[in-house]
């Protein structure tokens, strides 16, 4: 067996469920993060480059799921709609979104992609947000924008959300007591 | 926050990973070696496609412009295949040991192909109305075989192209699906979408042909789109799509405007020597 060909026997096996939830994180439907999924394997392990951790692995596939998540918005609903001339799926795949978790993934619904993204990106791949915006090739501007305008939204869904956190805490020096006057 | 909300989606995410670890408990890895095996050895070609690309581009250049010059003859004329719906794929004319397609130095009626040489969308040449039926803007990514449906899925590795002395290619693309069934489905998604786009273009001067082509002698049947712009001439108002499927195999060329068909004998090549 080659070597890539055991990298992708151990991503398929151990790591592609964990795949699947961060897919849909960006995707928001099962169908959806499946094939993105399925897509980004087959385009990291395709490409001609030497393949010999998972782990290293399972990061390019990540990158190549996010990045086709954001380019394949528009043609995949182009796809979508001639959906009912192509192959019938047998069923779709049972959504594992109930109470809470069917909460947050409604209010997730409500950004756009690349807030979807940053939100995914920053909050939980843990990224920063110099980070982000060279994984998703945009300012770090524009990062701090798209989370902060997700986090209203977000917010405004999730009733339970605590109110934001400063992205940085800077210590105030402690000022020595003044003399009142009189 | 950012604890609560990274707790908030590990929740979402942890479903789902559990929700499709107990759907998918076996083994299909064998699945994508299949369909990542082909492209990696397409792909570790590809450099040498173009060093071979290169090196014949300095002969001719030696030949042609060298002090010794003589009169070059083309390799050979190319031939220009029919049409009807029966087309006769040419038989490999081997002299000594020519490369296989795909293979670095492949070539069909004396052009060599070039990996990264990439034919344009139909509207860039032909009229502006293609862009504007969803229908015929989709015929260039069917052409790049794309939009397969989710069970069919399916990533199409490009071949290269053949480029005239005009520019216009013969570009090539291939592709494997899960089943027959997906190619074959594949395949009437073209064909209707290629009917719709001629719906779409009934005002205009631009007119779409459909037709089911067997190749002679080539396994497997063809589709074959020609948009023909009335107000250009001949070949430069021509944009084709043909679309071969063998059982799994899928292989797409589209014919630029400005370039001869060439499909034919590219798709009787492609299958006898590498889908064989």
């Amino acid at each position: 067996m080659r070597t890539w060909e055991g990298v992708l026997e151990t991503l398929v096996r151990e790591r592609r469920g964990a795949l699947v939830g961060y897919a849909f994180l960006l995707a928001g439907d099962r169908a959806t993060a499946e094939d993105l999924v399925h897509d980004a394997i087959i385009r990291t392990f395709s490409r001609a480059r030497r393949l010999d951790n998972v782990h290293a692995a399972e990061g390019y596939v990540r990158r190549a799921i996010t990045t086709q998540f954001l380019n394949g918005r528009r043609s995949r609903a182009t796809a979508r709609a001639k959906q009912h001339l192509l192959v019938e799926r047998d069923a779709p795949p049972a959504d594992a979104a109930t109470g809470a978790v069917d909460e947050v993934t409604r209010a997730l619904g409500k950004l756009s992609g690349r807030q979807r993204a940053c939100v995914v990106l920053r909050h939980f791949e843990d990224l920063s947000t110099e980070e982000t915006a060279h994984r998703l090739d945009i300012s770090v501007g524009s990062v701090k924008r798209y989370v902060h305008d997700a986090m209203v939204i977000l917010r405004g869904e999730l009733a339970d959300l605590a109110p934001d956190e400063p992205d940085e805490t800077v210590s105030a020096p402690v000022v020595a007591a003044r003399r009142r006057t009189p | 926050m950012s604890r609560q909300l990274r707790d908030m989606l590990g929740d979402v995410a942890g479903g789902h990973q559990a929700a499709f670890d107990d759907a998918h408990r076996g083994d299909d890895t064998s699945l994508y070696v299949r369909a990542i095996a082909p492209r990696r050895r397409v792909r570790r070609a590809a450099p040498l496609v173009t060093a071979a690309a290169v090196a014949l581009i300095l002969v001719v250049g030696v030949l042609g412009f060298g002090p010794q010059r003589s009169t070059v003859e083309p390799a050979h004329t190319a031939p220009t295949p029919s049409a009807s719906d029966e087309a006769s794929a040419p038989e490999r004319t081997t002299t000594g040991q020519q490369p296989l397609p795909g293979q670095p130095g492949w070539a069909v009626d004396g052009l060599v192909l070039q990996p990264d040489a990439v034919a344009a969308a139909a509207a860039a040449s032909l009229d502006g109305a293609l862009a504007d039926s969803p229908d015929c803007a989709l015929l260039d990514s069917i052409g790049r075989l794309e939009n397969a449906s989710a069970e069919g899925w399916v990533e199409a590795t490009h071949v290269g192209a053949f480029m005239e002395a005009t520019g216009a290619t013969n570009d090539v693309r291939v592709a494997q699906f899960d089943s027959a069934d997906s190619a074959d489905a594949y395949v009437d998604l073209a064909a209707a979408t290629a009917r719709g786009c001629g719906r779409d273009l009934q005002a205009t001067s631009l007119d779409v042909e459909v037709s089911r082509v067997g190749l002679t002698g080539v396994p497997g049947a063809a589709l074959r789109v020609i948009v023909t712009d009335g107000e250009l001439a001949a070949d430069d108002g021509r944009w084709m799509l043909w679309l071969h499927v063998d059982g799994t195999d899928a292989l797409a060329v589209v014919v630029e405007p400005g370039a001869t068909d060439r499909a034919v004998a590219i798709i009787g090549d492609w299958v006898r020597e590498v889908g064989a």
